[in-house]
């Protein structure tokens, strides 16, 4: 297990609002290794995102992050404090956003951007124009020259999400998160940005922790799958076990829902209901309100993880006889 | 359901322009944001549009209930031409013609109750006597499956999947024959889209209302509608049935759409291009594996490619489209 990029246990975020303290990231456990993929699925609210920026510690001050273990590369990352841990954001650990052209400084060209990359990762501008015409054309820019010379505001969203990519690969980091780096962008494009996620993949030795709430993005893209729900990892495996043999009914909605659209089947099946109000979680399995097998015990008593890695479901449905 | 009896709504060589902006816009350049489209849409029947961001959808969807005012063509709806009519003419059709915006939360008044939100259309038509206002708004929420007690919240209070049944239930208040959808589920989370997509068809099948359904997910496109309109900078590249658009596509920009990702790591997706190509011409040329000198030269004409099939490909005859099963 040493080998691990990354590897966070009981990770919890509250925030305060209006007075109260509310649990947004409740006990979410996960780990990454080197060259691999883990897929972070679950719908709006679910926790996604905060999970992402409690650990690169970018929220705002009303957030407060607590975890068991926040271990990155052998090292604790709750003993640094903020003077120690600001030269790992970018270098070590990175982020790619979702909006693409929000992450550019809009007063400044392309050229600006890779040059301060190369002064972070090289602590010098010296040879930047052969280090960013390699790192564009990495990510299928055709002519790095031209593209260098345009403010952010001319690029297209593909375009500025895969100058976005080459930026953070710049940095050449050991981990990667990419939260939605897709949704913003078209059908075509979608897919050319997540060939381009394989490639890397391919080629690089960093972990991944790709966010998506799209299931075939996440099923063409991930090596392992962790599905979250109100706050809560409700599943987690190897992507092809979560997708063909999901434990937890949440998991087992989503996969009929996007398997019947391809089948162009005559209705589709509804989850019933809406996602808990993190306000005031229900008692017991929060899924439990939506749940078509629900039963007497999921509403008293929250389920723990159950099963036998690395595919487990929190589901009392999936407890060992 | 397709080309067979009258349709409902005729869109006739319709275009709609606006002025360009931007360095390299020439001081009295008029973009054409939809480019001589032409298609009907039957009584009760759903028509897709799909397309990337930028292809012109949601403009040929707001020119079409005239929200814009079209450059050029014809819009027949119930004998009429709508295209050139100022707002006093156009007030008698306006009913009809409703529409169900992508962000709920924003095509509603954060002020007004869901109450108020329902039951000032039916005032402003006076679509019932007063005494019944009430009863209206609570068949209303009824129908698109939310509780009466709904109907003394507001918007901010709701979740985007309750609020997108408010405003399917608002755009209905007016009994319309033609709703436009753009992208309505598109920003609803996954497991709210089903209930959502499933509303939408109870209700083309309870009410036989028509819906023009704009989105850029095509299984959500090949799940609702009947016919499918694929929209490629402005032009309408292809038109058929689902089956046919997504069984038989012709245009090589509807293959490219329905692509794998193993499409597109052995590299057949085409490069990303950097601006609108230029108006004469094919404007997929550029991007297309299949371009000769004639597809940069002249634009070309939309061909029926079989019986309610129509395709705006100069080479369509030529490129094998059956398309392997996946």
């Amino acid at each position: 297990m040493s080998d691990l990029v990354l590897e966070v246990r009981d990770l919890r975020t509250r925030f305060q609002l209006q007075g109260r303290g509310v649990e947004v990231v409740r006990g979410v456990d996960l780990s990454v290794a080197p060259a691999e993929v883990l897929g972070l699925i679950g719908e709006s609210g679910s926790g996604k995102t905060v999970t992402g920026l409690s650990i690169l510690r970018l929220l705002p001050g009303n957030a407060e992050v607590s975890s068991a273990v926040m271990r990155f590369k052998g090292r604790e990352l709750q003993d640094l404090d903020e003077d120690a841990f600001q030269p790992l954001r970018g270098l070590s650990l990175a982020m790619i956003f979702q909006n693409p052209v929000g992450a550019f400084n809009p007063a400044k060209r392309v050229a600006w951007h890779l040059r301060e990359i190369a002064r972070r990762r090289h602590g010098s501008e010296q040879g930047w124009q052969a280090g960013a015409r390699d790192a564009l054309s990495a990510v299928g820019i055709p002519h790095p020259e031209r593209v260098l010379r345009l403010y952010p505001h001319q690029l297209s969203g593909g375009m500025a999400q895969r100058i976005l990519i080459a930026m953070v690969l710049a940095l050449e980091p050991d981990l990667v998160i990419a939260d939605e780096p897709t949704t913003n962008l078209d059908n075509i494009v979608e897919r050319q940005i997540v060939a381009l996620f394989r490639r890397l993949r391919d080629r690089l030795n960093a972990a991944f922790i790709f966010i998506t709430h799209d299931m075939q993005i996440a099923a063409a893209l991930c090596d392992r799958i962790a599905v979250m729900y109100a706050g809560q990892i409700v599943e987690v495996g190897p992507t092809r076990a979560v997708f063909d043999a999901p434990r937890h009914p949440y998991t087992q909605g989503l996969t009929a829902t996007s398997l019947a659209l391809k089948q162009r089947v005559k209705r589709l099946t509804e989850i019933p209901g809406e996602l808990p109000s993190l306000m005031s979680p229900p008692p017991g399995c929060p899924f439990a309100p939506r749940c078509a097998k629900v039963m007497a015990r999921c509403r008293e008593e929250a389920p723990p993880m159950f099963g036998t890695a690395p595919h487990l479901a929190r589901c009392f449905l999936a407890e060992p006889a | 359901m397709s080309a067979q009896g009258k349709p409902l709504l005729q869109l006739e060589h319709l275009s709609v322009a606006f002025a360009a902006r931007g360095p390299d816009a020439g001081a009295s350049r008029r973009f054409r944001a939809v480019d001589d489209v032409s298609l009907g849409i039957a009584p009760g029947e759903v028509l897709g549009l799909v397309g990337e961001s930028g292809s012109g959808k949601t403009t040929l969807a707001k020119a079409l209930l005239r929200l814009y005012k079209p450059a050029a063509g014809r819009i027949v709806f119930r004998g009429a031409d709508l295209a050139p009519m100022g707002e006093r003419a156009l007030a008698p059709f306006r009913r009809d013609l409703q529409m169900v915006f992508q962000d709920p939360l924003s095509s509603f008044n954060p002020r007004h109750t869901v109450f108020e939100a329902l039951a000032i259309p039916l005032r402003l038509h006076r679509i019932c006597p007063r005494g019944e206002v009430s009863q209206r708004v609570d068949a209303i929420l009824a129908r698109v499956g939310l509780p009466a007690a709904f109907r003394d919240r507001f918007p901010h209070e709701l979740s985007g999947g309750q609020l997108q049944r408010v405003a399917i239930g608002r755009a209905l208040t007016l009994s319309p024959s033609l709703l436009v959808a753009d992208e309505a589920v598109s920003k609803l989370d996954v497991s709210i889209r089903a209930q959502i997509l499933n509303l939408l068809k109870d209700v083309r099948d309870s009410l036989g209302v028509s819906i023009i359904f704009i989105t850029h997910d095509l299984h959500v496109a090949r799940y609702l509608c009947d016919r499918v309109g694929v929209m490629y900078f402005g032009k309408l590249v292809e038109l058929g049935t689902v089956d046919q658009i997504f069984d038989a596509p012709r245009h090589p920009y509807t293959r490219a759409l329905l692509g794998t990702l193993e499409d597109e790591l052995r590299g057949a997706g085409g490069p990303e291009t950097f601006a609108p190509p230029g108006a004469t011409g094919c404007r997929y040329a550029s991007r297309c594996p299949h371009a000769t000198a004639l597809c940069v030269g002249a634009h070309p004409p939309m061909e029926a490619a079989s019986d309610g099939h129509d395709v705006a490909c100069h080479r369509w005859r030529e490129i094998d489209f059956v398309r392997p099963t996946a």
